[in-house]
Formats: structure tokens, C-alpha cells, sequence
């Protein structure tokens, strides 16, 4: 690869996830992380922006040592556990972006639901930078499509959101839009309701969607349930749910279930959110289960003055840091 | 400062809480002395720290309005109840900026020094405004030499309040002297002692030899996550403790971005920690009970937040632990 070979400053170079090396589907197998973006956003009600929060990923990751260090080892400095740098360079790929249709809904899930199953397939983790969250429905079913290939019958789905998004039917948006994400994979059967978890929600949502989160055998942790039992407890309810006679779970992240003084740009700020760093406790936890893909969806870059202050794409980027450098770990491959 | 007019608090020359403008030789033992680093040539992301000091400065106007309106009863500190008066002669100077030359960081570096040098032999309490983190180094390399005059075999502590530790030795682009190595070559300066140097808030990642280094010295860090639980209290009494002990002085090295970013925009490493700016304060406040007799407050970049609250925010922080020094404090009944 010509870029990151001699010392130049963090900020040069070609702009990939976290200074990875390029790729395409073919060079990924068992154990690596493709890395994709999804500048989609045409689902969201409100404020159009979403679609440039890829580049804003990218480009904030580089921000991150991990593939500029000095050193080959890193040390997260809280639990002093270490990553070799030169490990996450083999395993992780930037595929760069999805070819994406503003107008062509059909042609953007099948494009969704090819990239997560071609992925999945090869027994990579796919990792989606969106984008609206409505582009999570697809990717899910593109996953499970890829481990039925396997034999596998069924997914569970952890969905961190401010909101429950189990909205039907919208009079403007029909069918296709960012409140609707949840619906529609209980709707398609692509995962069952008793394997869907819902973390996060605060403030006030739709009754009728509080009502059916409550019919259903699903799990819902509020934000303030989140604050009472603490993270781990959380996410070890979740993942045993979720994972229950399953043979993988796909996580969806909205970046809006983070308390807006974190995160403020999203189309729908929250005060009553969650922490950044319970995100960053979460996400080794959620490494440790059968998670094998993950969405991070919401972000707005185009909101706070320009994306001056860049809080928002470099919490989801050590987000996803910290989800794959303990997957790697687990994995044994940093020896 | 108590010897201005009512003014309007954006009218008039902007010096730090609107505190007399003074030469460096007019710097008197017991001042407070604000110096103005204005430097990021050695800062390696985003560039804006340049225009720290003047934006500080900035921010405090709409304070100092407040002081200087507040009448002979003084303000009132609402957490400790404590009652704060202004001097008849104002114990807070600002001596402007200090000599910096983007293009020679060497130049810069005895630039600031010098400076400070100067305030710290008059017997001034220093306080460096940033300028990327790098000003620490220069500021705390004034502090040392000044130092010498004061005591004949000085023993100094140091406490570095960052999210960063900016402990590398060396970087491939930018060299030695940087806004990652300054506690570094802090920790070099025969004065500092290895054992006495405590960390505040380091989150995120760094590279293993910088780690290994400061425990084969015997720093002691204190993670943002450890302060969340032991909480800025504690942290700031055994911080204090630590830097002091066996020590005659202590230099403190402050960057802003040990707070949040979602709370403190105006910074160029982003930071996601849950530190609030109170917690910030807390610990400065208590920090001001230890021998501390000079530190820099650095990593301010105004144009990242057009909002102006970091700045503005910037003179609560600075007043948590130089308060005590400019104020005739009557504690609270």
C-alpha cells in the first residue's frame, strides 16, 4: 500500500477508516472487519445530513493512532489491555461507499442486503458507517441471509436508540423511513420479536409503539433502567435475549441515544441520554457475545456549525475501536 | 483592575478580567501575572490555539463586568459561601504576550521561558495561556530556572490535568519538541522529579512506551474513568499529596481537553470522557491548597467554537484555583 509507509502527520494521506487498507469484498475472510459507508439519508423526516457522516468517520478517525503509532503496541490507558496495530492493519478493510440511490428504495435495500450477506459470508464482520437508520433494516436482512446460507435459521437484533423506531406506515414517508426500522424487521419475520432488544429509549415516544413494545415478547431498558443497573448487567440481559436459540446477532446503533450535551449533532437531540463512555463500556461487552454486525447510523454532521465540533463522529469511530479491537482479542489473533 | 472605570464590558483594551496591562519589570511579588503564549506551530491536528490567549481574554470580559460592578460588598462564591473582594491594588496583572515565532520552535521556546522566568524571579504567580500544549514545556523550563534563585537545591512536582499524557519522546513528522512530548521533556529538567509527576484524566490510547516509562519513574496516573469513580475530591487531595511530596514547589500543566468536548467545544483533540467543566473546577480548586507556583492553561481554540461559552468558561476555570490569590476572601460565617 503506498499510504502510511513513511512518517506523515496524522492529518495527510488517503482518508480511510482509521488509516485501514482499501479493499473489496474478495479480500476478506474469516475473522477480518469490512468496513463500509452508507451516505444515505432520504428515510430521514427532518434534517438531511446523515448521507455526509461517512466521510466525517473517516476522517475524524484518523485522529486515532491506530495505524499511525510510533509503537506497533498500543495501551488503553483505563484497563491497560494492548493492541498490535500491525493485527487490526490485516483485519480491517475499507471497502469505501455504497453505491447509493436517493430515488430507487428497491435498489438501495438490495444493495444493503448484498453488501451485509457478501460480507457475513465470508465470515467477516460487516460494520456500516451510515446514513439514516432505516439502512439497518436491510443490512440485518442481509446478514441473516449470509449465516442461512450456513444453515443458520435465525438472528437476534440489539438496537440502541433514543427512540424505539417500531413505527408503521408514515402519510408522507410510507413504508421506507427511519421511525419504522424495528417494524419492519418484525413485519418481514427477519427476527424474531423475542429476540429483539431495545436499548435506550428516553423522553417521550408514540404510544401505540410503546404499547406493542409491550405486547411483544421483546426487551425494552430505558436509558434510566441503563443508569440504575449499570452497563454490564445490561448488556449481558441483552445479549443472552438476543442471542437465545440464535446463531448471531446484529447490533444497530443510533448515535442519538446519546445524551445530546455528548452527541448534539443529530436531526433528534436527547437530553436524557445515555453517557458516551457507557457506549464505549458497552461495546467490548457486546464483542464478547455472537455480535457479527454492527450499524452506526444518525449522525448529522451538517448540524453544529459546520461539524466544528467533531464529537459526535469521534465517539462513534472509538465506539467502533473498541468493538473491534476485542473481537480481535478474543479471537487470540494479538498473541 | 479595581482602578478602572465602569465600562462596558466589550469596550477597552482586553487583558485578562479586565486587569491592569503592565510591564514585565512592574511585576510585583504576590501578582498574579497572566502571560499569553500564542502558539501552535507544534500542534499536530487542528491548528486555532494561536488565538487562545487573545480569545481567553475575551471570554473574561463579560466577568470582570461583573467584579467591577459588584460593589464594596464584593461577589459572593455560591458553592463555599465564601464572600470575594477586589483589592485596592489590584494583586491580578496581565503582561500580554509572550515572544513567539511560528517558524523557530526553539526561538519560541526560549521566548516563553524567558518570560516566565521573569515573572516567577519577581515573585509572581505565573500563569502561561495557550497556545497548543507544547507552551507547557517552555513555561515550566522558566519556572525551573527562576526557581534557583529561590531556593538553593529546589525539588519541583508536577501535575499534568490532560486527556492526553503527552509523554512520547519523539515523533516521526514532528520531532522532539511537540504538543505530545512535553511532559516529556519536562520530566527531563533536572529540577522535576520522575516520582513526583501525576497525571489527571488520561482516556483513549497511547502508545506503550510512554506508559511503561512514566511507571518505570514512578508517575502515577489517574484515568478520566478513575476520576468519575474515586471522584475530583479525592483525586485532587492524593494528586496533590503525590506532586508535593518531598518537593519545595509544584508546576501545574492544565489542558482543557481533559473536559468533554460536548462541553468544552473549543479544542482541537476531541475528546469523549464525561468530564464536566465542575469537575474540572473542583479539582483546580483544591489544587490550589499545594504549594503550585506556576502553571499554563493551553489547547484553547476559539474558532472551533463560534458559540464563545468555551472561553467564556475559561475564566471560571482559572478563577477556581487562582481566586484565592487575587481576592480578599472573607470564608463564609
Amino acid at each position: 500500500m503506498p499510504i502510511r509507509r513513511g512518517p506523515i502527520p496524522k492529518t495527510g494521506g488517503l482518508m480511510t477508516f482509521i488509516g485501514a487498507p482499501t479493499g473489496v469484498v474478495d479480500d476478506l475472510s474469516s475473522g477480518m472487519f469490512g468496513v463500509f459507508g452508507v451516505p444515505f439519508d432520504v428515510s430521514s423526516p427532518d434534517q438531511i445530513g446523515p448521507r455526509v457522516a461517512p466521510k466525517a468517520y473517516r476522517e475524524t478517525s484518523t485522529y486515532f493512532q491506530m495505524m499511525t503509532a510510533q509503537d506497533a503496541t498500543l495501551v488503553e490507558i483505563n484497563s491497560r489491555l494492548t493492541t498490535d496495530t500491525n493485527v487490526v492493519r490485516n483485519l480491517v478493510r475499507d471497502l469505501g461507499d455504497l453505491p447509493v440511490s436517493h430515488v430507487d428504495w428497491e435498489m438501495m435495500s438490495s444493495t444493503l442486503r448484498n453488501a451485509a450477506r457478501n460480507i457475513a459470508s465470508r465470515g467477516a464482520t460487516p460494520v456500516a458507517l451510515g446514513g439514516d437508520h432505516f439502512i439497518t433494516y436491510p443490512l440485518v436482512q442481509g446478514y441473516l441471509e449470509a449465516l442461512r446460507e450456513s444453515g443458520d435459521s435465525s438472528i437476534g437484533y440489539i438496537q440502541f436508540s433514543s427512540r424505539l423506531d417500531l413505527g408503521d406506515r408514515d402519510p408522507v414517508w410510507g413504508d421506507v423511513w427511519r421511525g419504522a426500522t424495528a417494524r419492519r424487521l418484525i413485519d418481514s419475520e427477519t427476527v424474531r420479536p423475542e429476540n429483539m432488544v431495545f436499548i435506550g429509549a428516553n423522553g417521550y415516544v408514540p404510544l401505540e409503539q410503546w404499547q406493542m413494545a409491550e405486547r411483544l415478547p421483546s426487551t425494552v431498558i430505558t436509558a434510566e433502567q441503563v443508569r440504575s443497573r449499570g452497563i454490564p448487567d445490561v448488556i449481558s440481559e441483552a445479549l443472552e435475549r438476543a442471542s437465545h436459540n440464535c446463531s448471531g446477532v446484529f447490533v444497530g446503533i443510533d448515535i442519538d441515544v446519546m445524551d445530546g450535551g455528548y452527541v448534539a449533532m443529530t436531526g433528534t437531540p436527547r437530553f436524557d441520554g445515555l453517557r458516551n463512555v457507557d457506549l464505549f463500556e458497552a461495546m467490548p461487552l457486546l464483542a464478547g457475545g455472537s455480535v457479527g454486525g454492527v450499524s452506526l447510523c444518525g449522525l448529522n454532521p451538517l448540524i453544529e456549525t459546520m461539524s466544528l465540533v467533531k464529537t459526535g463522529q469521534r465517539c462513534g469511530v472509538e465506539m467502533l475501536i473498541r468493538f473491534i479491537d476485542e473481537k480481535i482479542r478474543l479471537s487470540g489473533s494479538y498473541k | 483592575m479595581s482602578d478602572q472605570v465602569h465600562q462596558l464590558q466589550d469596550i477597552g483594551a482586553s487583558t485578562f478580567l479586565g486587569s491592569p496591562y503592565v510591564a514585565l519589570d512592574k511585576v510585583e511579588r504576590g501578582m498574579v501575572v497572566i502571560g499569553g503564549a500564542p502558539h501552535d506551530s507544534t500542534h499536530t491536528s487542528r491548528f486555532g490555539t494561536r488565538m487562545g490567549p487573545r480569545g481567553i481574554r475575551d471570554g473574561s470580559l463579560a466577568m470582570a463586568e461583573r467584579f467591577h460592578s459588584s460593589g464594596p460588598d464584593g461577589i459572593l462564591d455560591v458553592a463555599s459561601g465564601d464572600r470575594l473582594t477586589l483589592p485596592d491594588t489590584s494583586r491580578l496583572v496581565d503582561v500580554g504576550d509572550y515572544n513567539v515565532y511560528p517558524s523557530d520552535v526553539m526561538k519560541s521556546t526560549e521566548g516563553i521561558a524567558g518570560g516566565v522566568e521573569e515573572v516567577v524571579k519577581r515573585g509572581g504567580f505565573s500563569v502561561c495561556l495557550g497556545g497548543d500544549h507544547y507552551v507547557g514545556y517552555p513555561s515550566c523550563l522558566g519556572y525551573t530556572r527562576a526557581v534557583t534563585e529561590l531556593s538553593p537545591k529546589p525539588k519541583i512536582g508536577y501535575i499534568h490535568i490532560d486527556g492526553h499524557l503527552d509523554f512520547r519522546d519523539d515523533t516521526p513528522v514532528w520531532g522532539k519538541y511537540n504538543h505530545g512530548t512535553n511532559a516529556r521533556r519536562i520530566s527531563e529538567l533536572d529540577l522535576i522529579s520522575p516520582s513526583n509527576m501525576v497525571w489527571i484524566g488520561i482516556q483513549g490510547w497511547s502508545d506503550e512506551e510512554p506508559v511503561s516509562a512514566i511507571d518505570t519513574g514512578g508517575g502515577l496516573i489517574f484515568t478520566a474513568a478513575d476520576v468519575l469513580r474515586i471522584g475530583p475530591e479525592e483525586v485532587a487531595r492524593q494528586a496533590g499529596e503525590r506532586a508535593s511530596a518531598g518537593c519545595d514547589f509544584i508546576y501545574m500543566s492544565v489542558d482543557i481537553d481533559f473536559i468533554d468536548t460536548g462541553f468544552f467545544p473549543a479544542t482541537g483533540s476531541v475528546v469523549n470522557d464525561a468530564i464536566t467543566p465542575d469537575i474540572m473546577a473542583t479539582i483546580l480548586r483544591i489544587l490550589s491548597r499545594y504549594p503550585i507556583g506556576a502553571m499554563d492553561f493551553v489547547e484553547v481554540s476559539p474558532r472551533i467554537d463560534p458559540s464563545g461559552r468555551s472561553m467564556i468558561m475559561s475564566t471560571d476555570l482559572l478563577l477556581a484555583h487562582v481566586a484565592p490569590r487575587i481576592f480578599d476572601v472573607t470564608p463564609s460565617p
